[in-house]
């Protein structure tokens, strides 16, 4: 039986527990060290809980081909084959420790898309909180099986995925005896147009399937991380770079650091924004706004006595005294005492 | 939402549906038959008795048409007392509602509790403030109210220091018909008042009660006599011991219905998969040599499965390396 709430580094992930945003530095390292170090410092800076990069080897990754995917032959013309692309953007693995180091030192959990098994066992040598598995990898059952063997908690990326495959991969977990699965709803494209979001399959996946839901972003900009705090959904994954203008097919649709911290930001304030379904008068309001409500005051002098009319009435601000509701209730009775034009009036100084 | 604790038994959700067996005034003043009503709705599985409590002359002025009915019903300090030590010796909470300030006073000194407010109470701020400061948790009864007043009663509540309520839906009247029930309001007040939610039914039947639990309720009240004939209050829509008995089971078995929200085929529709789901078998009598195909190849049904139809493709278009008869399985083992 698969968990409503899961736990990666110490950070419980489902209803009741705070958002949890990965900020996806995916190959935006360009095979730079000194980029890589930067990209998580900046995750650092925006207030991200988690950083993650991908391991893939070319080899273990796609077949010896001559077709590409559209968009890589977009992105990549000169390039021979996927292999070559792949290739050129493998993350080596051995920095994977030296990065894993710096991302604790920074206090963020390091995370790492496993692409093949041996990137899972290499992972999970450096004792990683979780393992993400990549939306292409939905279909990846051995891969899946392999991951959940280590008893971590799964982040599973759903894009292209309809709930059968969501089910086979998460009976694949389960299988396992692993208990701790999240998804992220995902439209892949890059980026998509917001029509392509679909961000309410952010509830329907949690009805389906009872496990902690969020949202894995390609679109552009802030406004889907809103969104899927608002949705009931639990965490988030946002593609960042260091520069959009970088090289490399993941920096044009990737958010930079300026960005990734209002994104931070935006969230936790939605979280906060969230907060009661009651509907009703703050204290703060109470304190501060009564003032600009009305009450009912004398319009002219009233003497004691006399019985009073609507003409004599005015109801003005501010709102401290009786009620414009009570108006009728007002008339037709004596003044009590005398009063004075723009004085509130009261029960007391009603016969 | 938080759960409200009713005598020691959580109210809300995820917790069994809480049964109250509503004696109103059914005993008509006669301290004996309240009794047997305490004893026999021990014995209907309910998990609490309800009677009604006010003092006449607090409650009514003499004018009032039932003025001199109020009167009838008075029972002394010590006969709650003794209904109420007679309901705990039988295992079952023993609650009521208050209609006045002294019948509070009276249910605090013997130890009451929960107490209900009647939904005529809903817009007195006295009395509503009055038994708030009981502390302990207030059933209240919404019938004729508008969402407002909920809401008004409730911060009354709250402003006096108690946050123990449960908001009973029901409409008012005697009896109400199937169509003054309107259930889904249950999930109305759940979603705007965030506080556990029951049903106080006045229909004369037990479907209402049991739509009531599948609309979310999480505590049904029901109006119970030891004897309907006898006519005497509150008497149109009270079940009898027989009768309350086999709505507590059956809202017990529609709360197991209610189950679980995630779909997941259990351990016995898994094995009427075995039998129901359907095997690649031939068609006809299919000599060696045969190619596949969806034409000479049936799904059907037998036991044990054999390849499935979802398997189909990656036999299609296979030779077959030896005979095989019409309605026999299809192997691997046929197959070139």
């Amino acid at each position: 039986m698969l968990r409503p709430v899961v736990q990666v580094g110490g950070k419980s992930i489902g209803d009741g527990h705070p958002f949890f945003v990965i900020a996806e530095a995916s190959s935006n390292h360009n095979r730079d060290m000194k980029t890589a170090l930067g990209l998580i410092d900046a995750a650092a800076a925006a207030g991200a809980d988690a950083v993650k990069f991908q391991a893939f080897t070319a080899d273990k990754i796609v077949a010896r081909m001559r077709e590409k995917h559209p968009y890589i032959e977009h992105m990549f013309p000169h390039a021979g084959s996927m292999h070559e692309v792949y290739a050129s953007m493998e993350l080596p693995r051995e920095w994977l420790k030296d990065l894993k180091a710096y991302s604790d030192e920074r206090g963020l959990i390091f995370l790492c898309t496993p692409f093949d098994e041996e990137a899972v066992d290499l992972l999970e040598s450096l004792g990683m909180a979780a393992y993400k598995i990549a939306s292409y990898e939905l279909w990846h059952l051995p891969l899946i099986r392999h991951a959940a063997r280590t008893g971590k908690p799964l982040l599973i990326s759903t894009g292209m995925g309809n709930l059968q495959a969501i089910e086979e991969a998460l009976g694949a977990v389960a299988a396992e005896g692993n208990e701790q699965a999240a998804l992220f709803h995902c439209a892949i494209n890059y980026p998509p147009p917001f029509t392509e979001l679909n961000l309410r399959a952010i509830r329907t996946m949690k009805t389906a399937f009872g496990v902690p839901v969020g949202y894995s972003d390609h679109s552009t900009g802030i406004t889907a991380a809103i969104a899927t705090v608002a949705l009931g959904g639990n965490l988030f994954e946002k593609h960042f770079t260091l520069s959009a203008s970088m090289p490399g097919p993941d920096h044009p649709f990737s958010i930079e650091p300026e960005g990734l911290a209002a994104l931070v930001r935006g969230v936790r304030e939605c979280e906060q924004a969230l907060g009661s379904p009651i509907k009703r008068m703050l204290e703060s309001e109470r304190a501060g706004y009564l003032m600009g409500r009305r009450s009912i005051f004398a319009a002219a002098d009233i003497p004691a006595g006399a019985r009073i009319t609507r003409e004599m009435l005015a109801i003005l601000r501010p709102g401290t005294g009786l009620e414009p509701k009570h108006l009728d209730k007002v008339i037709g009775r004596r003044a009590a005492t005398d009063i004075r034009a723009q004085d509130p009036i009261t029960w007391e100084k009603i016969a | 939402m938080k759960p409200v604790s009713l005598d020691g038994k959580p109210v809300g959700p995820g917790e069994p549906i809480y049964v109250i067996a509503e004696g109103a005034n059914n005993h008509a003043g006669d301290h004996k038959i309240a009794m047997q009503m305490v004893e026999a709705a021990a014995t209907t599985g309910a998990d609490a008795v309800k009677f009604q409590c006010m003092d006449a002359d607090e409650f009514a002025v003499p004018a009032y048409e039932w003025y001199k009915v109020y009167q009838q019903l008075k029972f002394s300090k010590q006969q709650w007392k003794d209904l109420k030590d007679r309901a705990a010796e039988l295992g079952i909470s023993f609650c009521v509602d208050v209609l006045d300030p002294p019948s509070v006073d009276l249910h605090v000194d013997i130890g009451t509790p929960f107490f209900r407010l009647h939904a005529g109470d809903l817009v007195n701020p006295f009395l509503l403030r009055y038994a708030a400061q009981a502390d302990r948790p207030l059933l209240l009864h919404t019938g004729m109210t508008t969402i407002g007043e909920i809401e008004f009663a409730i911060d009354c509540i709250t402003a006096a220091g108690n946050e123990q309520i449960v908001l009973l839906h029901g409409f008012q009247d005697h009896p109400s018909l199937h169509a003054d029930m309107h259930l889904r309001v249950i999930r109305t007040y759940q979603e705007i008042f965030d506080r556990p939610v029951g049903l106080n039914d006045h229909t004369t039947d037990t479907v209402a009660a049991l739509a009531g639990l599948g609309a979310g309720a999480m505590a049904i009240e029901k109006h119970f006599t030891t004897d309907r004939a006898a006519k005497r209050y509150d008497w149109v829509s009270a079940l009898e011991p027989q009768e309350f008995r086999k709505m507590v089971e059956d809202l017990r078995s529609a709360e197991t219905c209610m189950g679980n929200a995630l779909r997941e085929p259990s351990a016995k529709e898994l094995a009427w998969r075995e039998t129901t789901r359907k095997s690649l078998v031939a068609r006809e009598d299919l000599p060696a040599g045969t190619i596949l195909t969806e034409e000479n190849v049936a799904m059907k049904r037998r036991t044990p499965l054999g390849i499935g139809p979802l398997d189909a493709p990656s036999i299609f278009g296979k030779r077959l390396v030896r005979a095989v008869k019409r309605n026999d399985l299809l192997t691997l083992e046929d197959l070139a």
